[in-house]
């Protein structure tokens, strides 16, 4: 809104306060109610929580949250009891503040309600309380370029503002280091939190998913935000967020954008970005895995994402790492993987297997499979023996989804994709869909086989 | 992230919101809630604010309606972001209630459509609210 816009607006207001009692009273009561629902979910947002972490934590159920931040259409002023608002505010890390105001104060408060005016920091971060750490510098052992982007994006991240007219440009693939067209925005900006210290890292990747999640708030694949190449904006988009486990911040607006996108039908490249951030980003117990991951596995395909049953079972297995351990669901598909294949996908299961314990989430792996391998086909369960004693190695888990050898995982991500987008076989496209998936997440190893 | 919100101009003079606001006899009391509400929108981030204070987009548009329960009826202005020049304004596009599930007038999606397209042929067609 111009200043002039503002003006005029103020100076409307300020009438319809000053000389109708009916107007200023509604107004004030819908500016109540605004403001509070509005600031409990901001803020919930701003700490990464879902509806279900902030009711657990005052004690309440979901549907009770739902209700202070979307009350109820023509409640209002909602019953709420101060009591519950300041539970809440305290486990936001907050004080409640009930003050009386003058009605000319409406006027004054106009314009003044924004996303960052709503934010709010946490005790241990709070600039009044203790100085403000100064912003980490870049990574003085990446490559220059790599260093130029951290030096870019780490001032901007570490602001409290919530600015997402440069992220937007960046994922247009503007104002980013001067490399030409040889590889994509997300590259770099995975590449721009990259930094070493592991805290400072970890604090990042939480700010860039809330802006991400901002930006895909906006609905971008309804409105597009950029006049340049709307698709490429959403792959980058995606990718980016596939590059981060953040899935409290990210999770709902990604399941969001592909309950939209079911009904346009997006190209190849957008569903595979999607599909791969929804992968690492996914929430509830069920979403999405009974409607992508086990239609996968069951079916081979999906009515409309191109993933198969390899990219069901990486679905799975990010489930179980990010969001419910579920070592049952884990063995369930591998079951159902070894129905559908034969013998001569021998390798492509023990490349399955493999995977499930690299990180050492199946404590009990012998154990594990077998309680679970009696409905595995005869072939697969052959498979088992040898890949349990020398392939299932642990690997040491990090704090921080995005690691310091990015770059080296970006390129080889760009290189699978190429195999992924052009490859004619449904195994070679589905292996590289999961192993895009694991190289852009989490994999430190370079895989043989590709 | 501040935004504006416009209003389409029937015709490229007549102001549909006013004009409805006038005709349907909005009370202040309704006034007064639909002017919280666009203020939100101008200063809210979309996720904020879309599936609070709107429905939408309906059915093979990209028109969104207001929610505004009102004392005895519910106020469903329709409104579309952008169509023209910035991607994340609004543009009001026709005046509408809802009782019983009974749009008043009945074809007030379809002409919120249909101003919609035609703004974007008349971009000028439109004045901030």
């Amino acid at each position: 809104m111009s200043e002039e816009d503002l003006k005029n607006r103020r100076e409307r207001l300020r009438c319809d306060v000053r000389d109708n009692p009916v107007y200023r009273e509604q107004y004030a009561n819908s500016v109540l109610t605004e403001n509070v629902s509005t600031q409990v979910q901001a803020l919930r947002r701003q700490r990464g929580l879902t509806q279900e972490d902030l009711a657990r934590k005052i004690g309440t159920r979901q549907p009770r949250i739902s209700n202070i931040e979307t009350p109820p259409e023509g409640d209002d002023p909602p019953n709420w009891e101060v009591a519950t608002l300041n539970r809440i505010a305290h486990a936001l890390g907050t004080r409640l503040k009930i003050t009386f105001e003058t009605y000319g104060s409406l006027v004054e408060e106009l314009g003044s309600v924004s996303s960052d005016s709503l934010r709010r920091a946490e005790p241990e971060n709070d600039p009044v309380l203790s100085p403000r750490p100064e912003a980490p510098g870049p990574d003085h052992n990446a490559p220059e370029r790599t260093q130029w982007m951290q030096m870019l994006m780490v001032p901007w991240l570490w602001e409290e503002k919530l600015d997402i007219g440069r992220l937007t440009a960046w994922l247009d693939g503007r104002g980013l280091p001067p490399v030409g067209r040889d590889e994509e925005p997300y590259h770099w900006l995975l590449r721009g939190i990259a930094i070493p210290d592991a805290k400072a890292r970890d604090f990042l990747e939480r700010r860039l998913a809330e802006r991400l999640a901002i930006v895909l708030g906006e609905e971008p694949d309804v409105h597009p935000l950029v006049e340049g190449d709307a698709e490429e904006f959403l792959v980058n988009l995606y990718w980016t967020c596939a590059g981060l486990t953040r899935p409290s911040f990210l999770a709902e607006q990604l399941w969001q954008a592909y309950k939209r996108l079911r009904v346009t039908r997006p190209s190849g490249a957008v569903s595979d970005a999607l599909q791969a951030a929804m992968a690492q980003n996914q929430f509830g117990e069920t979403k999405p895995l009974k409607e992508i991951w086990e239609p996968m596995i069951e079916k081979g395909r999906h009515p409309w994402l191109r993933g198969n049953e390899v990219v069901g079972f990486e679905g799975i297995l990010a489930r179980h790492r990010t969001v419910k351990p579920d070592i049952e669901k884990i063995f369930w598909a591998l079951g159902r993987i070894s129905e559908r294949w034969d013998e001569s996908r021998r390798e492509d299961f023990e490349l399955l297997l493999a995977r499930v314990n690299q990180r050492g989430d199946v404590p009990d792996l012998r154990g594990s499979i077998e309680r679970y391998i009696d409905g595995w086909s005869s072939w697969a369960r052959a498979v088992v023996v040898p890949v349990t004693g020398a392939a299932m190695q642990s690997e040491s888990r990090d704090s921080c989804s995005v690691r310091t050898r990015v770059d080296e995982q970006i390129i080889l991500n760009k290189e699978l994709t190429d195999l992924g987008q052009f490859a004619t076989a449904s195994l070679i496209r589905g292996i590289a869909h999961a192993l895009i998936l694991r190289r852009i997440l989490r994999a430190n190893r370079p895989i043989s086989r590709t | 992230m501040n935004r504006e919100i416009w209003e389409f101009l029937a015709g490229g003079s007549r102001r549909v919101i006013r004009t409805w606001i006038d005709k349907e006899r909005i009370s202040a009391r309704e006034r007064a809630k639909l002017d919280v509400s666009l203020d939100r929108l101008r200063t809210l981030d979309f996720a904020l604010v879309s599936r609070k204070l709107m429905a939408g987009p309906l059915r093979g548009t990209k028109v969104y309606k207001l929610r505004l329960r009102c004392e005895n009826r519910e106020l469903r202005p329709m409104l579309c972001r952008g169509p023209v020049g910035s991607p994340l304004d609004y543009t009001l596009l026709e005046g509408a209630i809802e009782a019983g599930d009974q749009l008043k007038p009945p074809d007030a999606e379809q002409r919120a459509d249909e101003n919609r397209v035609t703004l974007i042929e008349r971009p000028q067609w439109r004045e901030i609210y």
